[in-house]
C-alpha cells in the first residue's frame, strides 16, 4: 500500500519550476499545503495482504461550501506535479481502508 | 464516491469499485457520458434575503428581498429527492442563509439524509451558540470577505463581522474557509486576506471571479478583471499558497485563466482543476426549489421534486451541458476544451447575449478575436 507515499514527496526535488514566470517552488512549504488528511486512520490499519486492484481516476479534496461556484485547489496541481501517482494511490488506500471497515458500498 | 473525513470526492474505475465491495451497476455496461446520472453536488439558495446589499451580489439580495422562500417543510421532500439521487454535498447560501431561523434544521435534515451540508455566510449573524452547533453539522463553512479593513469594496463592510465570525467558528472547531470575490479594485488586496486566513487557522482561501449576474451587472464592465489581472490570477494563487502555507482555490469560472498558462492537461483532469460542471455533476436550486445548471445561469421551471426527469430532460441546461460538443472556435480547437469547457457561461451570456458562446474574457478567445476580420 502507498500509505506513506505522501510523506515522501518532499524529498523528490529541491527546486521545481512551475509555469511561466514562476520561481522555484519550496517543496517544504508545499508539504504544508497537503489537506489535513493525516494518515486517515491507515497508520493503525492492518497491512493489506495483497496489492490494491484498480485506481482512482479523478480526485477532489476538501468540501465546496460555496453556494455559487465550484472551486478547485490549485496547489493540488503543484504537488501533483511531483507526486500525483502517489496521491492517487494514497487516496485508493484510504478508500479501501474506510470501505472495507464499513463493509458496505459507496457513501 | 465521497468521504467526509478526510473530505474526498473520487472517481474510481470499476476494478477499484469491485475491490471496495461496491456491487456492479447496470450503468457500468453503458457507454461513458459527460453528464453524470445525477448531480454529486447541489447549491441551495435558501433565501434572497440578506442583512447586506452588496453592489456585486449575484442574487440581488437585500434586507427587503425574499417572500418566495420555501419553508422547512417544503424543503424536506426536496432533500429527499436529492438523497434518492445520491447527491453527496449541498452548499447552502443565499442571500444570507442565517436570516432563516430554521437554517440549522434544514442542514440537519440534509445530514439525516446522508448529504453533507456546507455553508457560505457573511458572518454578521454568527453567534457563539450558532458556531458551536454549526461546527458539528457542516462539513465546511466559508465566510465571505472581499478585502481586509480599512479597504472597503462592493459597498458594504463585510470584513469586520466576517473576520469576527471566522475566528468564532474556528474556536468552535469548525472547518472554515474564506471566499474572496476578485475584481479590478480589490485584486491587490487578495494577499492580505490570505495572510489573515493563514494566521487565523482557516483551511483555505477561495478566489471567485466577479460575474455579471444580479446587481453585479450594473458596474460589471468597470469592475471586471483586466487582461493583465486575469493572466496573473493563477500564478498569484500558487505564489500566495506556497508563501503562506494555505491552500488557495480558484473557482470554476477561472478555468480559462489557468488554461492560458498551458499547464499539464492530465494533471488538471486528475485533480479536477476544471471549468464549468454545471448540469454535468452540479445543480443549482433557487429559493423556490427550481433548478438551474448553476446559481449564475438562468434556470427553467423544473422543480427539484422532479429531479429524475428534470436532470435528464431540462432544456435549460443545454447551453451549459452541451458546450463541448457544440463549441465554436477558438474553443473547438483548444487543447483545454474538455477541462476548461469554454469558461463561464454566465459571462458569455452577459457579454455576447449567447450562453453557448466562448467566454469573451478568456485570453485565448481575446487573441483569436483580434485575428478575425
Amino acid at each position: 500500500m502507498s500509505v506513506l507515499s505522501v510523506e515522501t514527496h518532499g524529498s523528490v526535488s529541491e527546486d521545481l519550476v512551475v509555469g511561466d514566470g514562476m520561481g522555484p517552488v519550496d517543496l517544504g512549504k508545499l508539504r504544508a499545503l497537503l489537506p489535513g488528511v493525516g494518515t486517515a486512520g491507515l497508520a493503525s490499519a492492518e497491512a493489506s495482504a495483497r496489492p490494491l486492484r484498480g485506481k482512482v481516476l479523478k480526485l477532489k479534496l476538501g468540501f465546496n461550501p460555496n453556494s455559487s461556484s465550484v472551486g478547485t485547489t490549485v496547489v493540488v496541481f503543484l504537488w501533483s506535479l511531483v507526486a500525483s501517482g502517489a496521491v492517487l494511490s494514497f487516496t485508493a488506500a484510504v478508500l479501501a481502508h474506510r470501505f472495507r471497515k464499513r463493509g458496505t458500498g459507496a457513501s | 464516491m465521497a468521504l467526509d473525513d478526510p473530505p474526498i470526492l473520487a472517481h474510481v474505475d470499476q476494478e477499484l469499485a469491485r475491490e471496495l465491495g461496491i456491487p456492479a451497476s447496470p450503468l457500468w455496461s453503458k457507454p461513458p457520458r459527460e453528464a453524470l446520472e445525477a448531480p454529486v453536488e447541489a447549491h441551495l439558495t435558501l433565501t434572497r434575503r440578506c442583512n447586506l446589499a452588496c453592489t456585486h451580489c449575484y442574487q440581488e439580495s437585500s434586507p427587503l428581498a425574499g417572500g418566495t422562500d420555501l419553508t422547512l417543510w417544503e424543503w424536506l421532500p426536496r432533500l429527499d429527492a436529492l438523497a434518492r439521487a445520491h447527491v453527496f454535498h449541498v452548499a447552502i447560501g443565499g442571500g444570507e442563509a442565517l436570516t432563516r431561523p430554521d437554517l440549522l434544521e434544514i442542514a440537519a435534515a440534509a445530514r439525516a439524509r446522508g448529504i453533507t451540508p456546507n455553508l457560505t455566510t457573511n458572518g454578521a449573524l454568527v453567534t457563539e451558540d450558532f458556531a458551536a452547533r454549526a461546527a458539528t453539522l457542516f462539513g465546511q463553512i466559508n465566510v465571505s470577505i472581499d478585502a481586509l479593513p480599512p479597504f472597503r469594496v462592493f459597498g458594504a463592510d463585510k470584513a469586520t463581522p466576517g473576520m469576527r465570525a471566522a475566528a468564532m467558528l474556528v474556536r468552535a472547531g469548525a472547518r472554515v474557509g474564506v471566499n474572496v470575490v476578485v475584481a479590478r479594485h480589490n485584486f491587490d488586496a487578495i494577499g492580505p486576506v490570505v495572510v489573515w486566513a493563514a494566521a487565523t487557522g482557516l483551511v483555505e482561501v477561495e478566489l471567485l471571479r466577479l460575474k455579471p449576474t444580479g446587481r453585479a451587472r450594473v458596474r460589471y464592465l468597470e469592475e471586471r478583471l483586466t487582461r493583465e489581472q486575469r493572466e496573473r490570477l493563477f500564478p498569484l494563487a500558487l505564489e500566495l499558497a506556497t508563501r503562506h502555507g494555505i491552500p488557495v482555490k480558484l473557482d470554476c469560472s477561472a478555468a480559462p485563466f489557468v488554461a492560458c498558462h498551458a499547464p499539464d492537461r492530465e494533471r488538471l483532469e486528475q485533480f479536477e482543476v476544471a471549468g464549468c460542471i454545471g448540469s454535468l455533476s452540479l445543480l443549482g436550486i433557487d429559493e423556490r426549489g427550481m433548478t438551474s445548471a448553476c446559481s449564475f445561469y438562468p434556470g427553467g421551471e423544473d422543480d427539484v421534486l422532479d429531479l429524475e426527469r428534470g436532470w435528464e430532460r431540462s432544456a435549460a441546461y443545454a447551453p451549459v451541458r452541451e458546450y463541448v460538443e457544440r463549441a465554436e472556435e477558438p474553443c473547438r480547437s483548444c487543447a483545454y476544451l474538455r477541462t476548461c469547457r469554454g469558461g463561464c457561461r454566465a459571462v458569455a451570456l452577459f457579454l455576447t447575449g449567447r450562453g453557448d458562446a466562448p467566454d469573451p474574457e478568456c485570453p485565448r478567445v481575446e487573441d483569436h478575436r483580434c485575428t478575425q476580420p
